[in-house]
């Protein structure tokens, strides 16, 4: 029964210390002087319960400032400190770690917002602006008396990282990782390395062959000693947090176990195999990849190839672009019409999508071959019986028949199989597509929301070889900042259950972006029970689940209700 | 030391301007730590002007702000609360926003019904780019809820300080109790039914503590642990057991009312928004709370009869994501006196009845919405009072009483009645085929001793197979909770069994007779995943009515 609501009864500090709260007001020169009664403010402070101790400082933040504040805490034994100067998003941390040299807890101090939100901003009306202050100030001495001292959290890290996904994103992370002396333990589930790209006949924009790319890259990783290779292999297990996950990997039935510090998640995509879509046999109505090993064994015939984009993308059940099909249907086009210079290509197509310099250029080139652009809408698709494809084209508002040897589908990259699996393993998130979501697009890319987790290349969303090894090594960056550091630091603002009211009801375990509750099972007097346990190193203390819990049993420390409530009471 | 001894001349001059009659409204306004904050900040910086009626406090995001925070402010003395946060899709948690908003919907409804206009509650996205809009927004909430006027007034704020808290009379309570006829038998251990779950429990143990810390430290609680003070789910089961005849749950109440003067409260479930807006109704604000009134429904103002609604209006926004309907038990309720050819009135200055203040120790509290209630009786003359909330009817009808001497009014369950009407052929039911079984409500029948009413009223519908669970009438079990305090694993288990001998009868619908069950069971249900439907049977009632 450790959550008390009601704040009408303060608790008593737990040191069994009466608080004796030092507050120090800061003219800061005229930038609050000049609009708060500073003086005033200070006799009032002085008037409030638990206050010990009363200056004004001239500038708090300056040495002389620092110094009347160690001063105090030592003269007049001082245990809570608050500073009415200006926002704790700046200069918290100086009068936090003041009070620390003092000898006095971190944690037990308060800053007031006197000048960004008080003096700065009712210039014109000085006597309120006081009155004001007065009142962030009561409240301020109400929060700081019911702080409690806390420690700031380390975490070790274990030095190792684990990638899972033997594809080019995930080969670039592992060898970037490997790069700065970590080992890596790198977990592919097909018998070879390479991912997609072994499906691949030559890249774009330079038309290199895709083999020396997977070559160069798996000579790589044989010469980096500290890259452990496991093929035919599944993460069968993980358990644990930032620094320290315990994952379990089967390798072609051997079975291993083993610790690492981070996770880069690099499990790729499949190609949508268009069954039941226009004639799709395999044989005269066939993949772009067949055609890619049709074009790179020499069994390539045709003397009229159509193509048709966006099979099964960008439509309401896959709303997605798939954003490398179009460069791949020009690639085709090109090396077609250069090698076989009498097959005629015609590429049908909603929009196409070259983006960039080098693509675009490459499509410029695709048409100075003679190839084809045809545009259909998604209201009238191309028909396609034996022999022809029947378009009816947007910009001449008629259907036009081509005749085909050959017809190639460009079908989008889907998600493969068990990620579902292992975003639960993770507890990451996926999205509706079944593609890795991560913490944010813009703010935070190729991160998880969960600490210590990284994603890279078509596990996030479609992407070419390029873009999986910018991804790759760029997940291998931010993962190398735990790992080079060797410890992560939490501040002990974090959420703590009850276990005695917790009916492990599941809200805040689903609730959790960073996956930092969990549920656990304990035996109390012998009774069994399962309840909510929150890891404070995961824990962001956003305070939503202490919100959210039915039964009050979410407490956050720092920003406790009892705190809050205690500021609301004294608020009017 | 400061340096700066002399007045800025700024501030001088603005003292001896005149008092302003002008009405100042309080404003509270909650910000996020990332965007909202710091756009107060820039604002700041910016010297960008907004009324200092505002006041602000940090949380480290918007789904931080728990209602119980906005609900508080607003009794505490504030004419608008805002509530601000980084924009959608923005948010440094992800979507704690998207919680705050979810949140906020349903705050926003209760305050509606509690009477405080929607206007006076904000939600504003405001990242730390924008100072312009943080003045912006403040400057037009604060003009806006100026022309609102004040929402309590200063006489309204100061009625809610409790003045130093009384000394009980422990021998007075001693004796009402009868605790110290105690014969240490265990049998209400035994019975407990938190016990069966929860080891921790033991009301036999409980009261052998208080007499040792009272007789020997003087200290009546020195040796009671909060969870034998708080655990208890006044059932009243030990009460049944006991062959001294002790008052257990009395005992409690008052325990809980000590324990509250230490501090000591137990942990409100709902982030205790629960008992904060049954306290928020002695307030005196007029209420919105018959707005689910059905124009089709038959009601009159000048009725001697009344229809005591309860909490029902403020449990629906709160508890509809359980499955629980609880404003449906009302409408049915008028349906059903209007078939029998009652219009009673309802009353728009009904208050809480103070049930759950009182079982949490809330002495003071329940007084007050008693002493509402009791005048409303007397200012509206009615003659009868029916309910169709147990607790409301159990308050009514013993601890009123208890307090006030007179109350002199015709007290009615809903069951009551139903069984009197129906013996008499006066209600029409149809066929209703289904396998039903019914949990009594502990204040219908362990406190009141109705057991054989329900059973009537249920039976009389045909076709309606009635099967009984394993532990009923005086056995019955808790649905786990009924004063919003101590949910539990404990309680999880406690209504896991209770589910457990509702599917063993082979119904498929368990029916409930009080709000609390059903919103309880129907959480429980949901969480537990089980099939059984829990359904108020006033819905049975009304189903049967129109099969007639």
């Amino acid at each position: 029964m450790s959550i008390q609501l009601q704040a009408t009864k303060k608790q008593d500090p737990p040191d069994e210390e009466t608080p004796r709260i030092g507050v120090f007001i800061c003219h800061c020169g005229a930038n609050i002087a000049g609009f708060v009664n500073v003086e005033e403010a200070a006799k009032y402070a002085s008037s409030l319960p638990d206050v010990a101790f009363v200056q004004k400082n001239l500038y708090t933040c300056s040495e002389t400032g620092l110094r009347e504040i160690k001063t105090a805490i030592k003269e007049h034994k001082l245990n809570r400190v608050l500073v009415a100067s200006c926002t704790p998003r700046t200069h918290e941390p100086l009068f936090k770690s003041t009070c620390q040299e003092a000898g006095l807890n971190r944690y037990l101090f308060e800053l007031v917002n006197i000048r960004e939100q008080c003096s700065w901003v009712h210039m014109q009306d000085p006597v309120r602006a006081t009155e004001k202050a007065k009142q962030l100030i009561r409240m301020g001495v109400a929060r700081v008396a019911l702080l409690e001292p806390r420690q700031e959290i380390t975490v070790e890290v274990t030095r190792k990282a684990l990638v899972i996904g033997g594809g080019v994103a995930g080969i670039s992370a592992a060898l970037s990782i490997a790069a700065s002396n970590i080992p890596v333990i790198l977990v592919e589930r097909e018998k070879e390395l390479g991912g997609l790209l072994r499906d691949v006949n030559k890249l774009y924009p330079t038309l290199g062959a895709a083999s020396e790319l997977v070559d160069e890259h798996v000579k790589k990783l044989q010469k980096a000693p500290l890259i452990k290779v496991m093929t035919r292999a599944k993460v069968l297990n993980v358990s644990g947090f930032i620094g320290n996950y315990k994952v379990q990997i089967d390798s072609a039935g051997e079975q291993i176990e083993d610790t690492v510090g981070v996770i880069v998640v690099a499990t790729g995509a499949r190609i949508m195999i268009p069954n039941g879509m226009y004639g799709y046999d395999g044989k005269n109505v066939v993949m772009q990849t067949e055609l890619e090993r049709r074009l790179k064994d020499g069994s390539f015939s045709a003397r009229s190839v159509v193509m048709i984009q966006c099979v099964g993308a960008r439509v309401p059940e896959r709303e997605y672009c798939s954003r490398i099909c179009c460069m791949t249907a020009i690639k085709n086009a090109i090396l077609i019409r250069e090698t076989y210079p009498e097959t005629e290509i015609f590429v049908v197509y909603r929009d196409i999508q070259t983006f960039g310099t080098l693509y675009e250029e490459d499509y410029r080139r695709a048409r100075e071959l003679g190839v084809g652009f045809l545009r259909y809408g998604l209201a009238k698709l191309p028909a396609v019986d034996e022999g022809g494809v029947t378009v009816y084209d947007e910009l001449l508002g008629k259907n036009v028949r081509i005749p085909y040897e050959l017809l190639v589908l460009s079908a989008p990259l889907v998600a493969p199989e068990g990620v579902t699996e292992l975003s639960k393993m993770l507890k990451v998130p996926l999205d509706a597509n079944g593609f890795y979501l991560e913490a944010h697009a813009k703010l935070r890319p190729v991160e998880f929301a969960t600490d210590g987790v990284y994603l890279c290349g078509c596990a996030r969303w479609p992407c070419d070889i390029g873009d999986a090894v910018y991804q790759g090594r760029g997940s291998a960056a931010r993962a190398l900042i735990p790992l080079r550091k060797g410890k992560v630091y939490a501040e002990p603002l974090y959420a703590e259950v009850n276990p005695n009211v917790c009916r492990d009801c599941r809200r805040c375990v689903e609730s959790c972006p960073y996956s930092a509750i969990t549920t656990v099972e304990e035996t109390v007097h012998g009774y069994q029970r399962t309840v909510s346990k929150v890891n404070p190193v995961l824990c962001k203390g956003c305070g939503a689940c202490s919100v959210l819990c039915p039964t009050g049993a979410i407490g956050m420390k720092h920003y406790d209700n009892t705190l809050i409530m205690a500021m609301i009471g004294k608020a009017f | 030391m400061s340096t700066v001894t002399k007045q800025p001349r700024k501030a001088e001059k603005a003292e001896e301007k005149a008092p302003a009659t002008v009405f100042e409204p309080s404003i509270l306004a909650f910000a996020c730590n990332w965007c909202s904050y710091a756009g107060a900040d820039l604002a700041g910086v910016s010297r960008l002007q907004y009324p200092p009626n505002v006041k602000l406090i940090r949380v480290m995001c918007s789904g931080r702000v728990s209602p119980i925070f906005v609900l508080e402010a607003f009794k505490k003395g504030a004419d608008g609360v805002i509530i601000t946060g980084c924009h959608i899709g923005d948010c440094h948690y992800q979507d704690g926003n998207v919680k705050a908003e979810t949140m906020f919907k349903k705050l926003a409804e209760v305050l509606r019904v509690l009477g405080v206009e929607p206007e006076r509650l904000r939600l504003e996205w405001i990242s730390a780019s924008e100072g312009q809009r943080f003045a912006t927004i403040m400057t037009e909430f604060t003009e806006k809820v100026r022309k609102l006027g004040p929402l309590l007034s200063p006489e309204q704020i100061k009625a809610q300080e409790t003045g130093p808290a009384e000394s009980s009379d422990l021998k007075e309570l001693v004796r009402e109790t009868g605790v110290y006829q105690c014969i240490e038998c265990g049998k209400c251990t035994g019975g407990c039914l938190m016990a069966r779950f929860n080891p921790q429990v033991s009301p036999r143990l409980a009261m052998k503590n208080f007499f040792v810390s009272y007789f020997s430290h003087k200290q009546p609680l020195k040796l009671l642990s909060m969870d034998e003070v708080w655990y208890c789910l006044t059932c009243e089961t030990c009460h049944y057991h006991c062959p001294a005849g002790v008052d257990f749950a009395k005992f409690i109440v008052w325990l809980r009312s000590e324990a509250i003067k230490l501090g000591k409260t137990g942990t409100p479930t709902h982030g205790g928004v629960m008992h904060a807006m049954m306290e928020f109704q002695a307030l005196g604000l007029k209420q919105n709370r018959l707005d689910w009134v059905d124009s089709s429904a038959q009601v009159d103002e000048k009725s001697d009869t009344m229809y005591y609604v309860g909490c029902l209006p403020y449990f629906e926004p709160i508890f509809t994501e359980t499955g629980a309907h609880p404003l449906a038990m009302a409408r049915n309720t008028l349906k059903i006196l209007n078939a029998l050819g009652i219009k009673p009135s309802v009353y728009e200055g009904e208050v809480c009845c103070g049930h759950d203040l009182y079982w949490t120790g809330n002495i003071e509290g329940f007084k007050k919405l008693a002493a509402l209630n009791l005048e409303n009786i007397q200012k509206t003359g009615v003659k009868r009072i029916i309910f169709s909330c147990p607790e409301c009817f159990y308050t009514y009808k013993i601890l009123y009483p208890q307090f006030f001497k007179t109350v002199e009014v015709e007290t009615v369950h809903m069951m009551q009645l139903l069984d009197e009407k129906i013996k008499k052929g006066e209600l029409k039911l149809g066929r209703l085929e289904g396998k039903f079984t019914f949990q009594d409500p502990c204040r219908l029948g362990r406190l009141l001793a109705i057991y054989d009413e329900p059973r009537r009223v249920l039976k009389s519908v045909k076709g309606l197979d009635l099967q009984c669970m394993e532990e009923i009438r005086k056995e019955s079990i808790c649905c786990g909770s009924t004063h919003w305090v101590s949910c539990s694993s404990y309680t999880k288990q406690l209504q896991k069994y209770r589910l457990g001998q509702a599917v063993d009868t082979g119904a498929s619908t368990l029916l409930t007779a009080c709000p609390k069950c059903q919103i309880h069971l129907s959480c429980a249900a949901k969480d537990l995943k089980t099939k059984m439907k829990i359904q108020d049977y006033t819905e049975i009632i009304v189903q049967a009515m129109e099969q007639a």
